[in-house]
Parts: structure tokens; sequence; C-alpha cells
């Protein structure tokens, strides 16, 4: 069965997923679609692939390595999530 | 000019019963072929190196580049933990508690240390200083002279390294 969420859930649930990745909190306050995760949340990038794997189970969705790739802002995280939730299992 | 690439692990932050499940998202089919003289888990990571910094390698001639990790193969990794990836041969050290790697064709210094913009400066002597470019790529520059330089930082470790003029 296909989840649905728009955008703005998909975000919320975002947030938790790369929280254990952001040593500043607070930079998770004000992000907006253009955030990148490693120059604007400094998330190292060893911590990608952990993210990827998080968002998975977050969502209970697969996301195959050319979708992974493209994960690199706000924006194309949720755009990859939702292009996910949206095929059917 | 030569390029340069560095990266470091630190290991304490891996998990060890996450490394088949990373594996999956970033490595070749090819370098699924574990040496007997690694466990999977530093294996995993010790690719995950090389590809970084053979990434931070290449992002000097070309701005803008994404990172394809599985699209850069690690080939003939010897039990000196030496490499080619992307067309560029790695240098990788494991120690305790860390991976670090270079990725360059040319004679390079690197180094593990607390401060490695102030150890890169202070390598390279006097009047010079660390410049970023738009992109983040960074440089040691002194007046119109250029020194390809590379950083990493990972937890508990840090490091540079750099082409030896």
């Amino acid at each position: 069965m296909e989840m649905i969420m728009d955008r703005h859930e998909i975000l919320e649930e975002l947030k938790k997923v790369l929280g254990p990745y952001i040593k500043n909190k607070d930079l998770l306050q004000n992000i907006d679609e253009t955030t990148n995760l490693i120059a604007d949340l400094r998330i190292n990038s060893a911590n990608l692939v952990d993210i990827v794997i998080d968002a998975e189970a977050k969502y209970n969705i697969e996301i195959d390595v050319d979708s992974a790739e493209k994960m690199t802002t706000i924006g194309t995280c949720i755009d990859v999530i939702q292009e996910k939730l949206e095929q059917p299992s | 000019m030569f390029s340069i690439g560095y990266d470091v692990v630190d290991l304490s932050l891996t998990d060890p019963t996450r490394a088949e499940r990373l594996a999956a998202k970033f490595m070749n089919a090819a370098e699924l072929d574990v040496p007997g003289f690694l466990s999977f888990h530093h294996y995993c990571w010790l690719c995950w190196s090389i590809k970084e910094a053979v990434y931070k390698h290449a992002c000097r001639m070309q701005p803008g580049l994404v990172f394809s990790p599985a699209r850069i193969v690690v080939t003939g990794l010897s039990e000196s933990l030496e490499a080619v990836a992307g067309g560029v041969r790695t240098y990788s050290r494991m120690g305790q508690g860390f991976i670090e790697t270079v990725a360059c064709d040319a004679a390079f210094a690197a180094e593990l240390c607390a401060d490695p913009h102030a150890r890169a400066v202070a390598h390279a002597g006097e009047g010079w200083a660390v410049k970023h470019r738009s992109d983040g790529c960074p440089s040691l520059v002194r007046g119109n002279e250029e020194m390809p330089v590379s950083f990493s930082h990972h937890g508990n470790y840090a490091g540079f390294a750099l082409v030896l003029p």
C-alpha cells in the first residue's frame, strides 16, 4: 500500500532522520529546500549513506544507488522520498 | 597541476552491524570480493575512504562534480593498502581506530593532526595560506603560487595531504 505524505510531512520526518548526524541542532530550525546537507547542516560526508539507510527504514521505502546520489539538499531528499513513496510496493 | 584528495574515517563512529547495508548502497559488484587480510567492516570503510579521497581529487579539475561512490571502482588493493580508483593511485593507512587515504599521482605529504589548516600552512612554509574556491575546493596560496591541498575530519580524527612541489 502506498503511503501518501505531502512535502511538509516528509520534511518533518526527514528532520528526525537527519537529527542524529547534526551536531548543532539549531541548524535544523531554519532549513528550506535549498539547504545543503554537507555545506549548510555540516553533516559529515561519511554519514550520507547512513542517512539513506535510515530514510529507507523511516518511510518503508527502498532507495537505489542512483537516487541516493541525488540526496544532497533537503529538496532533493524530499523529491527522492516522495518518488519512492508513490511507487507501488 | 597535480591534484590531491584526502579522507579520514573515525572507526569508532561506524557500526559493524550496518556494514553490509552500507556496502549495498555505495560499493560496486566488482568490489565485493573482500581481501582475506581485512574484516568486511574495515574493508567497507576503506573503500568508502578511497572513494571520498578520489572524489576530492577529481573535484579540483571538475568543479560541481557529483559524488557517485558506486561509479568509483577500487581495484588492485594490496596488503599495503595501495590501490587504483577512478584512474588515480590511492594510499591508505589503517591505525588503531582510523582509516586515512590519500589519492594522488604525485609525491605528497600527509599528516593526521589536531589543526590540519595550521599544520598544512606550517608544512608549506613562510607566506602560504589556505584559500577555498567558491565550491569549497582548498589550495595553499602564496602570491601567484598555488599548492593543491585536501583536508578531512571525522569524529576524533582530522588531517591533511598536500602535493609536494
